[in-house]
C-alpha cells in the first residue's frame, strides 16, 4: 500500500502530465496542417493566381473569380450581419439585465459568432 | 422659451428611442421567422418521403435511388457515432489544454498558446477535409490502423470495432478529424470559465494542502460545471452538423458495419454528396427529411443540455 501523500502526489503528476500531453496533441495538429498548407501551397502562389480566371482543365490560369467571389460574399454577409446584430442589442437590453447570452455562456467570451 | 425647446427635444429623442427599439425588435423577430420558415420548408419538402416510408424511414438501412427505397438508419448512426468519437477524444484533450493554459503554463506562454489553439478553430472545414483525405488518411492507414488492430483488435468485443482493411478513410478517421475541429471550441470555453473561478476559492484549497489536480477536480470543475457543459454542447453541435470535412473522409457508403475502419455516411455528408444529383421527387424529399432529422437531433441535444443545466442549478442551492 502506497502512503496517501505519495499516492496523491502521484495522481497529481499523472494528471498534470496528461495535461501537457493534451496541449502538445492540440498543437501537433495545428502545426501539421499549417506545415502541409505552406509546404504544398507556397509553390502555387504566383501573380497569375490573383489576376486570371479559373482555367479550363489542362490550361494555365488563376483563381481570380474565386477570390473575388469570396470577398463579395464576405462583404455582403458583414453588411447583413451588422444589421441583424441589432437583435443582439435588443436581447442585451432585456429586462433582467442579463447580457443576452445563454447563462452557461462565459462572460466576456467573444466567440459568439463562430460557427462551422 | 428655453424650457419649450428642451421639451420638444426630449419628445423627439423619446420618439427616436422608440424607433430604435422597434427596429431592433424587428430584426429579432426576423431571426425567429427565418427559423420557423426553415423548419416549415423542411417539413413541407419531406412530406412525400414521410407519406411513402412513414416511420420505417428511421429504422431502414436501405438506400437505393434506383428502386427509390430510402432509409435513414445509416446516416443517423454515422452522425451519432462520429460525434461520439469526436467528443470522447475532444473532451479530455480540451480539458487538459484548458488545465494547462490556466494552471500550468508560464504566464508569458499563455497568450500565444491560447491563440494557437484558437487558430485551430479558424481553419476552414474544407481545409480539414482536404488535409484529412490527402495527408491524414494515408498516414492513418499505414501506421495508426495496423497498430490499433494489433492492440485493441485482439480484445474480445471491442476488437470488432477495429476489423477490416486499412483504407484510411472511414468512420474512425472522420471522428478523429471532428475531434480536432471541436477541441478549440471546447478548450476555449473551458479555459475562459476556469479563469473566472475566484482565486480565493482555489487558494483556500491550496492552503489545506490540496494538490493542483485536487483543486481542479474538487474546486474549479464543480464551480464551472455549467460553463463546461455549455462548451461541450458547443462542440457537440459542431460535430453533429459538420459537413465538408466529414464528407471528405467518411467514405460515403450507405452500409452499416460494426467496424469503425469501414466507410459510412453521416447526415450532413449524405446531403452534401447527393443533393445535386437527386432526381425525382421522392429522392429529393428523402434527403430533405434527412435534413429535418438532423435538425431534430441537434434540437434534442441542445434541449437535453438545457435541462441538464437547469437540474444542476436546482441542486446548487442544496447544502451538501
Amino acid at each position: 500500500m502506497i502512503p496517501i501523500y505519495i499516492r496523491r502526489r502521484m495522481i497529481n503528476i499523472i494528471h498534470l502530465t496528461f495535461s501537457v500531453l493534451a496541449m502538445i496533441f492540440g498543437l501537433f495538429w495545428l502545426f501539421w496542417i499549417l506545415f502541409v498548407l505552406v509546404g504544398k501551397g507556397l509553390d502555387g502562389i504566383s501573380v497569375a493566381l490573383f489576376t486570371e480566371m479559373t482555367p479550363a482543365p489542362g490550361s494555365a490560369g488563376g483563381l481570380l473569380n474565386a477570390i473575388v467571389g469570396s470577398l463579395m460574399m464576405v462583404a455582403l454577409a458583414t453588411l447583413i450581419g451588422t444589421f441583424t446584430d441589432c437583435n443582439g442589442l435588443s436581447l442585451a437590453q432585456s429586462d433582467d439585465g442579463s447580457a443576452g447570452h445563454p447563462d452557461w455562456y462565459p462572460r466576456g467570451y467573444p466567440g459568439g459568432h463562430l460557427s462551422g | 422659451m428655453r424650457k419649450n425647446i428642451s421639451a420638444a427635444k426630449l419628445r423627439r429623442q423619446r420618439l427616436l428611442d422608440q424607433l430604435f427599439q422597434k427596429t431592433t425588435w424587428f430584426f429579432t423577430v426576423i431571426v425567429l421567422v427565418l427559423l420557423v420558415a426553415l423548419i416549415g420548408s423542411l417539413v413541407v419538402g419531406s412530406l412525400p418521403a414521410i407519406k411513402t416510408f412513414g416511420f420505417n424511414f428511421l429504422i431502414s438501412s436501405e438506400w437505393n435511388p434506383v428502386t427509390e427505397q430510402f432509409g435513414a438508419l445509416v446516416p443517423i448512426v454515422g452522425t451519432l457515432v462520429t460525434a461520439i468519437i469526436a467528443l470522447s477524444i475532444g473532451i479530455p484533450v480540451s480539458f487538459g489544454i484548458a488545465l494547462f493554459l490556466t494552471e500550468l503554463s508560464p504566464s508569458w506562454l499563455r497568450r500565444p498558446l491560447g491563440t494557437a489553439i484558437e487558430l485551430l478553430a479558424g481553419i476552414p472545414s474544407i481545409i480539414y477535409g482536404m488535409w484529412g483525405l490527402f495527408v491524414f488518411a494515408p498516414f492513418f492507414a499505414s501506421t495508426v490502423q495496423p497498430w490499433l488492430q494489433n492492440t485493441l483488435g485482439d480484445l474480445p468485443g471491442i476488437g470488432l470495432l477495429f476489423e477490416g482493411a486499412f483504407m484510411g478513410i472511414g468512420m474512425l478517421a472522420a471522428g478523429i478529424i471532428l475531434a480536432i475541429m471541436v477541441i478549440p471550441f471546447i478548450a476555449a470555453v473551458m479555459r475562459d470559465v476556469f479563469e473566472i473561478v475566484p482565486s480565493m476559492l482555489k487558494e483556500s484549497a491550496y492552503a489545506f494542502g490540496a494538490t493542483t489536480w485536487e483543486v481542479i477536480w474538487n474546486v474549479v470543475l464543480p464551480y464551472t460545471k455549467s460553463g463546461v457543459i455549455g462548451g461541450i454542447m458547443l462542440g457537440l453541435g459542431r460535430a453533429l452538423g459538420e459537413t465538408m470535412a466529414v464528407t471528405f473522409v467518411i467514405g460515403n457508403a450507405h452500409q452499416l458495419h460494426t467496424s469503425l475502419f469501414m466507410p459510412g455516411n453521416s447526415i450532413a455528408s449524405a446531403l452534401a454528396n447527393e443533393f445535386t444529383e437527386a432526381d425525382g421527387e421522392l429522392y429529393t424529399s428523402a434527403l430533405i427529411e434527412l435534413g429535418l432529422i438532423l435538425f431534430f437531433i441537434t434540437f434534442v441535444v441542445l434541449g437535453c443540455s438545457k435541462l441538464l443545466l437547469i437540474q444542476l442549478k436546482k441542486r446548487e442551492g442544496v447544502a451538501t
